[in-house]
């Protein structure tokens, strides 16, 4: 697995660049990713709205040390731009905010970010009021455009408050500190919707999961690996899960992240039950799963045998269910955390179908449904619920396509290269934060904004 | 301090000594899966699977006991070199033991002593042996040569010493396979012993087909799941053969002891193919395994060892834990009948229905062993049942750590109280017999 | 169960004319002046032995006593201070080659048949102290192949005259019948049936020159192929003292102890021969037999005393 990919190595360095400049080839930059104790962003962060979260945002990072600026300026250079669009009633609104962002974003950094604020749209207050809901669905829009005209590593994204929550609750910080910080390098024209006031800032942001035990199945290579590794850096303890026959990669992993190995078939009738003994016995809680172990069967439908099919559903969906049914029967035992927290890898076949993919896509897409079903039984003792919907992330399985393929599903996207392993783990790391709490049901494209679906 | 927390070894009282899991890899036939692993490789990733199933990463154990039979000079310091290369804290002593087949048993063995007496609290005792890099030595003579090249001191000495050495000293001795003393491999020497107590080619390769079933069922049931690390893209004992039946057994030529003629018994399917591997069981005092949350699985409580007069033609090479095991059973008042699970390591076929017949037999307890009568009869149905050497491949010294593991497991999962013995037979005419209670 | 059979024989050593020899003679100089002997066709025309009992002064070396235990990997079966029995015989098989070499000796020296040997260990054996070594052949005697002869050895302590060790090696010369004396009939012999086997030498294609290294004797038919064609053997043949000393590393206990050795038929090298080894109250026999042609190739006992 290349940590750069060739092509995006070459048009980086100065002969490549204008190659790919004349020939109007895509110029994918290196991006900028997280690691542990590094800043949110390094420059100054342009402020534009005149909202109550406008101005909660600008006193958060004063308050951090951050260089804030509320006007454009002549010459500044941005790292970031934080957009409140949040009290506007009629699209008309938009205009005085939306273009003096347009006079900013010439002066965005490479791996810059635009992050719009807004309410949600779904929120049974404008359910009919049309404008205040075409006024909140035109912010939508004016994101995910925006973000397919970022260059440079840049990402546009947004926050979506429901009426009830203000940009001072802990899953709104949360969310703003994703965005803006390298844990989103490859989260482009996405939002993040904060349903509840829920959840508590961590004494320490820089380990947000501190004292936590969570699962990870399949976490012997690719994205479990890099999962496993970022919840240990934030702080967690990983009971890493995979089959018996990945043990010794389940090893090395377990033993880099000071975790343990458990190796069982997760469709196990007993999987869970299994799982919450060992959680029970070695550490006495249990405070999340992570449910990535996944297999691929493709074929087209017409050529589908009952193997492929079955086995696929079984890993895909059925565990992860059976699993959940399991652990949540363990609901105040002392064992099980009262704010338990499961994710779940789901995928953009599973939002916009992929040809030869009917069983991953049903399954992947059952992986949402499992997760909004859950979401509200979870959220009553605070705990949450959510997935993450991976692009074309680069692994041994991508390594292993045909070249030409490959090189197409690299650069269907806003970001023009693939993404990593870890790029899909921050998303997941960020929904085990109890400051995500607030953040419930939800499903998280990591995906550069892939043109495919949604 | 009271005198209850005072170490044994410091006039306190003994403690149990437990165990609490452990690891292999999985047993490859020699020359081949693993046949560019070391000694050192097998036994580090041993380890670090068992590092790994049990969170030990950064821990500081009391003492790492491991060995192997087949030992390169450079290994010296074989486990200790291994610790070094695991994710254990570097302030983890080791050291190495070597007492053949038995070495296993005697690693665990010395590590629940430690632990018994007070002298640490917790320790993994391990074995491991390699036939595809079995270390080769130069002849008597060029190894004097070499000596003496390196004691001259001039130049002119140098080349007087060095114009003697011939194209045949830089020939290689093969490892001795056999018996120092008699010259007879191992299975020549089982070959006599399974004559001499009329054990037929029926019961031995009945034997070898429960072993090859008994594990496949194991492996089928996940018994191996947390007993197991992949090494080198095997997942399974590639000896293995779930399909093992009388018939194809039966259809083997005679491996050992040709000279019996029509009464020759021993073949390929039932005895014990060269093979590499690792193994290693994790044993604390029950204090150390409350405060990491350990399960524990069994008491490790007592190890015997014995050995016989085979040079003289007295006794059968492998029979001595026909005498360590009357020993340890006498010791803690126990008889056959209590013991629920047997684990004969099946050196071959012949040895086990050796053991078994003699320890039945009302002369070879009288005359041999010298007790009243006969110790009585092994039922069959508490032998090997998870499968044994057989199957599973026998790399020597790595053996009886993989015999702890399981039998721990099948210990714990029958219930407190429970009792397992284990008997091992060694080259050299020694044996080491183990007894561990269930918890 | 197969036993040496080894005849009754004591020393006798009144009325033996002592001849002092210096410095214990070398065997290829007797192998040599034996060579020489047959070039010049000089038989011995003697019929009656010597009377002479050849008398010297030596020491079982170190040297001797560590390349010993190398070559039958018998280091530290006895104390580190007294010499393996074999060493001892090593060390005065000079003397005796060389008192069968001289022209006087009734049966030639070159085809001599070594057909058993016992050996008398009474005391430990000081290794680098000097040793008085006596010895002499008696009781020439008929043999349904030919006639025998008792070469005899003695081994004292000098400063005290005290016997520490004896030995009697029987040799059959089938060149020579003694003149006027009825041949002996061929013994009826039990037709040998194999014990069980519970050990196996492997005897290397070299091993007659690694012994022949150690203990100096050179003869032809145990150092090649085509040395011993030469002498009219079909191939190399084993020391029967090798096997001797095999079957006694490890068993060496303190004195005092008896060995013999009788042997049946020659070892021819490269071979592997198949060992019996069985304890009958004080004793311990060995038999060696070769396990494809069911041949026996000798029978030998240990007796503690």
């Amino acid at each position: 697995m290349s940590q750069t990919d060739g092509y995006t190595r070459f048009v980086n360095r100065p002969l490549g660049k204008q190659i790919a400049k004349a020939a109007g080839l895509p110029q994918p930059v290196p991006l900028r990713r997280h690691t542990l104790g590094d800043p949110l962003v390094t420059g100054p962060i342009l402020i534009l709205g005149e909202s109550a979260a406008a101005e909660t945002v600008a006193k958060q990072l004063w308050r951090e040390e951050y260089d804030v600026r509320r006007d454009v300026g002549l010459k500044q250079k941005f790292s970031a731009i934080v957009v409140a669009l949040d009290e506007i009633r009629h699209p008309q609104d938009l205009s005085d905010t939306v273009l003096e962002l347009g006079q900013a974003l010439r002066r965005l950094d490479s791996n810059g970010r635009v992050i719009t604020i807004f309410r949600d749209p779904n929120d049974a207050s404008v359910a009919n009021d049309a404008t205040a809901l075409a006024a909140r669905r035109g912010v939508e829009g004016l994101t995910r455009s925006l973000a397919k005209e970022m260059r440079r590593g840049a990402t546009a994204n947004g926050i979506v408050l429901s009426d009830d929550v203000e940009m001072t609750s802990a899953s709104a910080q949360s969310a703003i500190r994703f965005f803006l910080s390298g844990r989103s390098a490859y989260v482009a024209g996405q939002f993040l919707t904060v349903s509840s006031s829920a959840g508590e800032v961590p004494s320490n942001w820089d380990t947000p999961l501190a004292e936590k035990v969570i699962v990870v199945t399949g976490a012997a290579r690719g994205i479990g690996a890099a999962i496993s590794e970022l919840l240990a850096r934030d702080g967690a303890t990983v009971i890493g899960v995979d089959m018996p026959s990945a043990g010794d990669a389940l090893t090395d992993v377990m033993n880099r992240v000071g975790g343990i190995s458990v190796q069982m078939d997760i469709t196990a009738e007993d999987a869970g039950v299994q799982l919450l003994q060992k959680a029970r016995e070695r550490f006495g809680r249990l405070d999340g799963i992570v449910h990535n172990a996944g297999i691929t069967r493709d074929k087209l439908l017409a050529n589908m045998d009952d193997s492929r099919w079955d086995s696929l559903i079984a890993v895909n969906i059925s565990a992860p269910l059976r699993i959940n049914e399991q652990l949540l029967q363990a609901r105040g035992d002392g064992v099980l955390a009262d704010n338990f927290r499961i994710t779940s890898l789901s995928s953009t076949s599973g939002i916009a179908g992929n040809r030869g993919q009917t069983n991953y896509a049903a399954a992947k897409a059952g992986v949402m449904g499992m997760t909004q079903a859950y979401a509200e039984t979870l959220g009553e003792t605070g705990g949450s619920i959510n997935a993450v919907a991976p692009g074309f992330i680069e692994t041994a399985m991508t390594d292993a396509m045909p070249t030409a393929t490959r090189e197409v599903a690299r650069r269907m996207n806003a970001m023009q290269q693939g993404g990593r392993p870890v790029d899909v783990a921050e998303a997941i790391a960020l929904f085990h934060a109890d400051a995500s709490a607030g953040i419930n049901g939800t499903t998280l494209r990591v995906c550069g904004q892939s043109m495919v679906g949604q | 301090m009271t005198s209850t927390s005072n170490a044994a070894s410091a006039g306190g009282s003994l403690r149990p000594a437990v165990v609490l899991g452990g690891n292999r890899i999985p047993f490859a036939r020699a020359h081949g899966a693993y046949a560019g692993a070391s000694n050192q490789d097998m036994l580090t990733s041993t380890l670090e699977g068992l590092i790994a199933r049990f969170g030990l990463q950064g821990e500081q154990l009391g003492e790492v006991v491991a060995g192997a039979v087949m030992k390169h000079s450079a290994d010296f310091n074989l486990t200790r070199e291994s610790v070094l290369g695991t994710s254990l804290a570097a302030h983890t002593p080791a050291h190495d033991v070597q007492t053949a087949c038995a070495t296993g048993i005697e690693t665990v063995g010395g590590i629940a002593n430690k632990i018994r007496l007070g002298q640490i609290d917790s320790g993994i005792g391990g074995g491991v042996d390699t036939i595809s890099d079995a270390p080769l030595a130069f002849n008597n003579e060029a190894r004097e040569l070499f000596m003496q090249l390196n004691r001259a001191r001039t130049t002119q000495d140098k080349i007087k010493v060095a114009m003697k050495l011939r194209p045949k000293h830089f020939a290689p001795l093969a490892p001795q396979a056999g018996e120092v003393r008699t010259g007879l491999s191992m299975g020549e020497h089982q070959a006599l012993t399974t004559h001499d107590w009329g054990v037929t080619r029926h019961e031995q390769d009945e034997i070898a087909m429960n072993s090859h079933k008994n594990m496949a069922a194991a492996y089928e049931e996940g018994f191996f799941n947390d007993l197991m690390t992949p090494f080198r893209g095997l997942d399974r004992d590639n000896n293995m053969r779930p399909g093992s039946d009388l018939e194809s057994l039966g259809k083997l030529r005679i491996a050992f002891g040709k000279q019996l003629g029509e009464e020759a018994t021993m073949t390929a399917g039932n005895s014990t193919p060269m093979t590499d591997g690792a193994a290693a069981a994790l044993l604390s005092s029950e204090d150390w395994a409350q405060k990491n949350n350990l399960p524990i699985l069994a008491e490790f409580v007592d190890f015997e060892v014995a050995a016989v007069d085979f040079v003289n033609g007295q006794d059968g090479l492998l029979m001595a834990p026909t005498y360590a095991i009357p020993r340890i059973l006498d010791r803690h008042g126990l008889g056959l009948e209590d013991i629920d699970f047997f684990e004969i390591h099946e050196a071959f076929a012949g040895t086990v229905a050796a053991t078994m017949k003699a320890l039945a037999d009302e002369d070879y307890n009288k005359n041999v062993l010298g007790r009243d009568k006969a110790l009585g009869q092994i039922d069959p149905t508490k032998l090997n049942i998870k499968g044994s050497s057989l199957a599973a491949g026998h790399p020597f010294a790595a053996t009886g750590p993989r015999i702890v593991a399981s039998l721990s497991k099948m210990l714990h999962e029958k219930g407190p109280g429970s009792l397992g013995l284990i008997s091992v037979c060694a080259a050299g005419g020694q044996g080491a017999v183990a007894l561990l209670r269930g918890r | 169960m197969v036993t040496p059979n080894i005849i009754d024989s004591d020393p006798k050593t009144e009325s033996l004319r002592i001849i002092s020899v210096n410095e214990t003679p070398s065997l290829t100089s007797s192998y040599g002046k034996v060579a020489a002997g047959v070039i010049r066709r000089k038989r011995p025309m003697a019929v009656s032995l010597p009377g002479t009992c050849w008398e010297t002064t030596d020491v079982i070396s170190r040297q001797l006593v560590d390349d010993y235990n190398t070559l039958l990997s018998a280091s530290g079966d006895v104390g580190h201070n007294s010499a393996p029995s074999l060493t001892a015989h090593i060390t005065a098989f000079g003397l005796s080659t060389a008192m069968m070499a001289e022209r006087g000796f009734p049966l030639p020296l070159l085809g001599m048949v070594h057909l058993q040997h016992k050996v008398w260990h009474m005391s430990d054996i000081p290794i680098d102290q000097p040793l008085r070594i006596a010895t002499w052949a008696q009781n020439l005697a008929p043999h349904h192949a030919g006639t025998t002869v008792e070469i005899w050895v003695q081994i004292f302590d000098p400063t005290t005259d005290k016997l520490l060790w004896q030995s009697m090696a029987l040799y059959l010369s089938q060149s020579v019948k003694l003149p006027g004396a009825e041949q002996p009939p061929r013994p009826a012999r039990e037709p040998f049936r194999p014990p069980a086997m519970t050990a196996q030498w492997h005897l290397p294609k070299d091993i007659g020159r690694r012994y022949a290294a150690v203990s100096g004797d050179r003869n032809p038919i145990h150092l090649s192929n085509i040395t011993a064609k030469a002498l009219g053997m079909p191939s190399a043949i084993a020391h029967g003292m090798y096997a001797a000393g095999r079957m006694l590393a490890g068993r060496e206990t303190p004195a005092p102890y008896t060995w013999a050795i009788e042997f049946a038929s020659p070892m021819r090298l490269p071979t592997k021969v198949a060992v019996n080894y069985r304890h009958a109250n004080d004793r311990q026999l060995i038999t060696g037999w070769n396990a494809r042609k069911e041949k026996l190739n000798f029978a030998a006992e240990i007796r503690l005393h």
